[in-house]
């Protein structure tokens, strides 16, 4: 039987880090991304897929592929051609992006038919276009092709897709949040596309017993009637929803304190982390957290709050070194 | 396609690589810049925000091209619509006078690389196909950014770069919290950002403009040349590429600092940025602990010179590379580790067994940038890859009973010349069989690696299980970067036990390994049999794979599988794994007074290469890993 409406975001029982990940994500895409690593069964899929349910409806301009929003700084070609243009309303959507993908389908390529048909070189989009401004989505990311990657690298990093192949030398706006759920037992990602996630979660099932009978409880009530269970949770989406949008609009007036930067700064010194992209994360986050509490001014208990997620992944390790390292006392790390 | 991208005179420190990159801009001839450093180091940054402070443009190289759109080819379109033949530019055409930028250059496509060398040869793309014959001119300042744990670039390749600079984080509290600042409020509002910078851009686009103008009339004395030959001599470097760009390189500092004569200082700071990438290297021979207390060595040394290097104190130049110093010293004298014991005892015993012996110690491999590391050691992770996995990089009329993929771009062009003469029913383009063509692709295609280590009491002195820990270490490190799938197989008491089935994960591996635990007799046979059946069981499945066995041990079997004769038993499994063409090595720890050479017989039932690990001799480890490195490459290349 296929059930079609997702599970409800809210509905998941536990797992708040990874919720929390989530979230901050909807917030302020910038935060970049999440990477949920897990054993099987624990929600990771099923929390990826209810995001869904939480996205908002934009405007984005007429008939364009790539869904771009008429205020984009970074609009495609044709768009920035038009004036004034149209625009229709769009529902924001997970992308999801098979393991067995082939290039072409990822970045786009020639459009075959045109090309036979018409003797025409026309581009056609690929998943990057359609993730443009969307949630891209690879389960078991692991476990991705490693030429696929290397493409997916480039668009994580610059927010454009450029292609350059079958004939059609082409470029796009490719901006999206980067989602990954893996299984650690199957082997690691790289480095290099572990550092463009913005957060990592570490999850587990649920212990107490209390958790597992109610989560045991939920789904079978979900199988059962999909639809009513829904219902049953429609108000706390709503709630959810709303929350999120307002911590939208309060993020760009997050006051930041001119010690926090310090602060990021010196926590990106002390754990030695690679590069400068994990301080200015942890601070972004930080304010995404703030906004969502809905307080006026990022605190360093926020920033110690978003550290794990921000930097345990990005610390520099000699290639093999094991063990997260992060510190017990952060007021040490952080008082001169 | 990048409106307001961040600007170049924003980026907070990174002085020699904003130096370097401006050198470029002085002066073309200089061949461009390798950027090679850790994620997230303003690399790509610096080089997207370069065409705000010249006149070039920058042409984006990205990891998805293929060979036709590189060099360019007919354009079906107008050949089809039209019947005319139209050669349609390629990338190469594009960066013509202009900056190609690759971003993580380690990971293109072979092919493209050996086509962006030869067209950085010569200055100009020469086009054969499809019925095109077609030269332009190519000349551009070619940009690369890399991340040396992904990968190594090709020796021939690194020559084409004309600077090198090993990029680091800034780990002042000031600076970082200052890049934190400005990064955010770039993302609030680029373009207002963009708009406050640009006063700083233009001082620096004028500067540049000004230095260009000039660059021409800057004299090189003899004095200058000779000292140009001897930096270029001492480093050991290949060929004569290096002295040229070595002036041309101090030149631009020359006219930088606003002089219109070269002096010993600007060929010192152009040495620096010329140089590392060229050196013959020393082999490495560092252990662990010589690394970590480098490194502490190292930050502290950092922060003196910068402050040094403010007073163009030109001393420091060489010593503001802590991980290329390590490498090759300081200006020529060989970097001196610190003496090992037992040091000199080895010595005279070493040189009786000469020939076999591949000694090493302890040492994870190198960053990838000594040359005589990379010599001729192919790319094992690359091949052409049968099935229809893998990224698309050339087309072939051939259809293979593998390649069936059909490339409706190739096809389409090979067509197109002949369009007007053809019969067509309704559609625009008329095909024939000839004009198909297929894809070839190319992927990763490392080798599956059974790494079956004795854990026998026999390895079990402390120095000896240490030697073969790091060994394995370094292969695995290997191995990541060739993104080989690696399992771990154990033996000891009785029984062989796999501590990793096969993954693509080598820090799995290095977990599994730490925490072995050793002791016991040595059955060599199950541990012999145990990766022999790993290996089979993943061939079923995967029918494509290269399967070997990495067995390390003494040889000193006394725990039988079959019979009662252990050595006899592990002999016969090795003949079973030569005769299912699974390749081996084996890595022999002997060191008894009496060698008993059993290793060496089982390497011979299992055709494997075959060396000796001495672990008191003090060489370092990389010229096993190397032989071990190419040996795996020299076998995918038969296999692909």
């Amino acid at each position: 039987m296929y059930i079609r409406e997702n599970y409800p975001f809210t509905a998941i029982v536990g797992q708040n880090e990874m919720k929390e990940a989530l979230i901050l994500n909807l917030i302020n895409p910038a935060v970049g991304g999440v990477l949920i690593r897990g054993e099987k069964g624990t929600a990771k899929s099923t929390a990826v897929r209810a995001l869904t349910d939480l996205l908002d409806e934009i405007e984005v301009i007429d008939g364009c592929h790539f869904h771009c929003q008429p205020d984009s700084p970074n609009l495609c070609e044709e768009c920035m051609k038009k004036i004034n243009p149209k625009t229709v309303p769009y529902k924001r959507c997970v992308v999801e992006l098979p393991i067995s993908s082939t290039e072409d389908r990822v970045v786009g390529s020639l459009d075959m038919e045109k090309a036979i048909k018409n003797g025409e070189k026309v581009f056609e989009p690929g998943l990057l276009a359609q993730a443009n401004g969307n949630i891209l989505y690879v389960d078991e990311i692991n476990l991705l092709d490693d030429h696929i990657v290397d493409v997916l690298l480039d668009s994580a990093a610059m927010g454009v897709n450029t292609v350059e192949r079958e004939g059609i030398s082409y470029s796009h706006p490719s901006k999206f949040v980067l989602v990954g759920t893996m299984n650690p037992e199957e082997g690691d990602l790289r480095p290099q596309l572990l550092d463009r996630f913005g957060l990592v979660v570490e999850i587990h099932g649920e212990q107490e017993i209390k958790d597992r009978s109610e989560l045991i409880r939920r789904r079978l009530e979900y199988e059962k009637n999909s639809e009513d269970f829904c219902a049953i949770w429609q108000s706390e989406q709503d709630k959810l929803k709303k929350k999120i949008a307002e911590a939208q609009e309060k993020l760009p007036f997050v006051e930041i304190p001119e010690k926090l930067y310090r602060d990021a700064a010196k926590i990106g010194i002390a754990l030695q982390v690679d590069g400068h992209r994990a301080d200015i994360t942890l601070l972004k986050t930080a304010c995404t957290l703030a906004a969502f509490e809905g307080v006026k001014t990022v605190t360093r208990e926020h920033l110690i709050h978003c550290a794990p997620m921000v930097l345990t992944h990005r610390m520099r390790r000699m290639p093999f070194e094991t063990a997260d390292g992060l510190p017990e006392n952060w007021e040490s790390v952080l008082d001169d | 396609m990048i409106r307001n991208a961040y600007p170049f005179s924003a980026v907070v420190g990174q002085e020699q690589v904003k130096k370097a990159l401006i050198y470029n801009m002085i002066n073309p001839s200089i061949g461009g810049i390798l950027l090679c450093g850790q994620k997230g180091t303003a690399k790509s940054t610096l080089v997207r925000g370069l065409a705000e402070i010249c006149d070039q443009k920058t042409v984006e190289l990205p990891l998805n091209i293929t060979e036709d759109m590189l060099v360019g080819s007919i354009d079906f379109e107008k050949a089809v619509k039209d019947g005319t033949k139209v050669f349609s530019e390629g990338i190469l055409a594009k960066a013509d006078g202009n900056i190609l930028y690759a971003d993580e250059v380690n990971l293109l496509p072979d092919s493209i690389v050996s086509t962006l060398i030869c067209t950085a040869q010569y200055g100009e793309n020469h086009v054969e196909r499809e019925g095109i014959s077609f030269t332009h001119s190519s000349r551009f300042v070619l940009i690369g950014t890399m991340n040396p744990e992904e990968g190594r670039l090709r020796p021939q390749f690194l020559d084409r770069f004309g600077l090198y600079v090993n990029v680091n984080g800034e780990e002042d509290l000031d600076k970082r919290s200052e890049i934190i600042h400005r990064r955010m409020e770039y993302e609030k509002n680029p373009k207002k950002f963009c708009e406050k910078w640009q006063k700083e851009n233009k001082i620096i686009f004028d500067k540049i403009k000004n230095a260009k103008e000039r660059i021409l009339s800057v004299t090189v004395d003899a004095n200058i040349r000779t000292l140009a030959a001897q930096y270029a001599l001492t480093s050991g470097s290949q060929g004569n590429r290096c002295e040229i760009i070595l002036i041309h390189t101090a030149k631009a500092v020359a006219v930088w600092g606003g002089r219109d004569y070269i002096t010993a200082n600007d060929l010192k700071e152009a040495a620096f940025y010329v140089l590392p990438h060229r050196k013959k290297q020393e082999e490495e021979t560092e252990s662990p602990e010589n690394n970590s207390s480098n490194q502490n060595d190292n930050k502290k040394e950092n922060s003196a010179q910068k402050k040094q290097n403010q007073e163009e104190n030109p001393k420091s130049q060489d010593r503001e590379l802590p991980s290329l110093k390590e490498q090759h010293g300081n200006d020529g004298e060989s970097f001196e580790t610190p003496p090992l014991e037992n040091d000199t005892e080895t010595l005279a015993e070493e040189q009786q067994v000469k020939g076999e012996v591949i000694s090493l110690i302890s040492a994870l491999p190198a960053l990838p940038k000594d040359r005589v590391f990379r010599q001729g050691s192919g790319r094992r992770a690359k091949t052409k890859s049968g099935s229809n996995k893998g990224r698309y990089a050339a087309y072939t009329p051939l259809l293979s009973p593998k390649s069936r993929d059909l490339a409706i771009d190739a096809t389409l062009r090979a067509a197109a010349p002949y369009q007007k003469s053809r019969n067509h029913n309704q559609s625009a383009v008329a095909l024939t069989n000839s004009d198909l063509r297929y894809k070839v692709r190319e992927s990763h295609v490392g080798a599956t690696i059974v790494f079956v280590v004795d854990a026998s009491g026999s390895m079990g002195a402390k120095k000896r299980m240490k030697v073969t820990k790091e060994t394995i270490l370094s292969m695995l490190m290997d191995s990541y970067q060739k993104r080989d799938k690696i399992g771990l197989v154990s033996f000891r008491n009785k029984k062989a036990q796999t501590l990793l089935e096969i993954t693509n994960s080598v820090e799995l591996a290095q977990k599994q390994l730490q925490n072995m635990s050793t002791g016991g007799k040595t059955p060599l046979a199950s541990g012999l049999y145990q990766a022999w059946q790993l290996l089979k069981a993943r061939k079923l499945k995967d029918p494509e794979i290269l399967p070997m066995i990495v067995l390390v041990t003494d040889g000193r079997a006394n725990s039988p599988l079959l019979s009662n004769d252990p050595i006899d038993d592990a002999l016969k499994m090795a003949q079973c794994i030569h005769n299912d063409g699974i390749h081996g090595v084996v890595i022999d720890t002997e060191k008894e007074f009496v060698s008993l050479h059993i290793a060496k017989q089982i390497a011979q039932s299992m055709g494997a290469d075959y060396y000796k690990v001495d672990e008191l001799h003090k060489e370092s480890l990389q010229s096993i890993v190397h032989s071990y490195s190419q040996l795996i490459g020299s076998k995918e290349s038969i296999y692909g």
